[in-house]
């Protein structure tokens, strides 16, 4: 949907002027999801509304609703995914309601956002993209937001001293923290059923100026990381390089890059580009 | 002998420390920057945030009312909003 319909510029015109626009995201509408009891409720509510009009029902799934709230018509992801389809049922949706048109209701902005953390925490932001159209999705690259509390910052930062030369290697757990979410664009995001066969990275001390110091990172991984939610023998192997700038005295992080130099998956290649983002 | 100590670590500090192999890690850093920039996400290919999306179903709904329009409502396995979906 979203490099298809939700791509498509008289799909988001239509939507920003004649619609509320809203996604619901199916893990947090699950019984142990973060969605409040209240809005769980009102999910149901549409699709029993759909099985009694006899429509369309799904977990994947598009559903218009009248202004009030009731079910107008409802797509199967399989069709909504076609453009022309999606813009149909919009435009059929449009000429019957004949909803008060005009600017979005809601201003638009962007959706991966830095999450909300503590002042101490590093917010790490992580873009996966294929490079070779091969292995893995390929349409868009994808993002991941990683959080490492003040108290991992510290962690991450181990050498005995931090002299030009110094190297250290990073908490085998910290490294996993990250490093996990080096893998492509796949239907598999559970990050829990991934396995390491091997992993390492490592920290150097390139140099310390005016009470800043640069370090180098350098590692390598494989990862067993399954496209779909069962085992396929797919594998990430990756080798990966940074650097890190940060005050020795208090180990506080200016600035951490970490990429991919080589990574491949399931016969492609890919690319991960991982940056600290400064709080807003 | 703290003194020593302190005065040293100063004078360490404003020594500018460099590199065993400065001309090597400067490349890689420039490198690893280049990387990061080309693997960023283009506009074209966020289009959705060019979407007004509403917070929840409850207040598409209560907007819904208000402007009198209709809710378009897409719900979904996964992380759209990050691709991971």
């Amino acid at each position: 949907m979203r490099a298809g319909p939700l791509s498509n510029s008289q799909i988001i015109t239509l939507l920003n002027s004649a619609f509320v626009p809203v996604y619901a995201v199916n893990e947090d509408y699950s019984r142990n999801g973060s969605a409040p009891a209240e809005e769980k409720a009102e999910r149901d509510r549409i699709f029993k509304e759909g099985y009694a009009q006899k429509r369309s029902v799904g977990s994947v799934h598009v559903y218009v609703l009248r202004p009030d709230g009731q079910l107008f018509d409802s797509m199967h992801v399989a069709e909504a995914a076609k453009s022309e389809k999606l813009l149909a049922l919009l435009n059929k949706t449009v000429t019957e309601l004949k909803p008060v048109s005009g600017k979005p209701v809601v201003p638009p902005e962007p959706q991966s956002c830095r999450p909300d953390c503590a002042t101490d925490a590093l917010t790490l932001h992580l873009v996966a993209r294929s490079l070779d159209g091969r292995g893995a999705w390929s349409e868009f690259p994808v993002e991941d937001w990683i959080v490492l509390s003040g108290a991992e910052v510290k962690k991450l930062l181990a050498a005995q001293k931090f002299a030009a030369g110094a190297t250290w290697t990073i908490d085998k757990e910290l490294a996993t923290k990250m490093l996990t979410h080096f893998y492509p664009a796949t239907e598999n995001n559970d990050v829990a059923k991934n396995k390491f066969e091997r992993q390492s990275l490592r920290g150097t001390v390139i140099s310390v100026r005016d009470g800043v110091a640069r370090a180098r990172l350098e590692g390598e991984m494989k990862m067993e990381h399954w496209f779909y939610h069962k085992p396929d023998g797919k594998y990430v192997e990756a080798t990966v390089v940074g650097y890190v700038d940060f005050k020795p005295t208090t180990k506080e992080i200016r600035s951490l890059r970490l990429v991919t130099d080589e990574a491949t998956y399931g016969g492609g290649k890919f690319g991960i580009a991982v940056q600290s983002m400064e709080a807003h | 002998m703290k003194s020593l100590v302190l005065l040293s670590a100063v004078a360490l500090s404003s020594l500018q420390v460099e590199a065993a192999n400065p001309a090597a890690s400067t490349r890689e850093d420039a490198w690893v920057e280049q990387r990061v920039q080309q693997l960023q996400p283009q506009a074209k290919e966020k289009r959705l945030d060019e979407i007004g999306w509403a917070k929840d179903i409850r207040a598409a709904i209560k907007l819904a009312g208000e402007h009198q329009r209709p809710v378009f409502l897409f719900t979904h396995d996964g992380r759209m909003n990050i691709g991971r979906c």
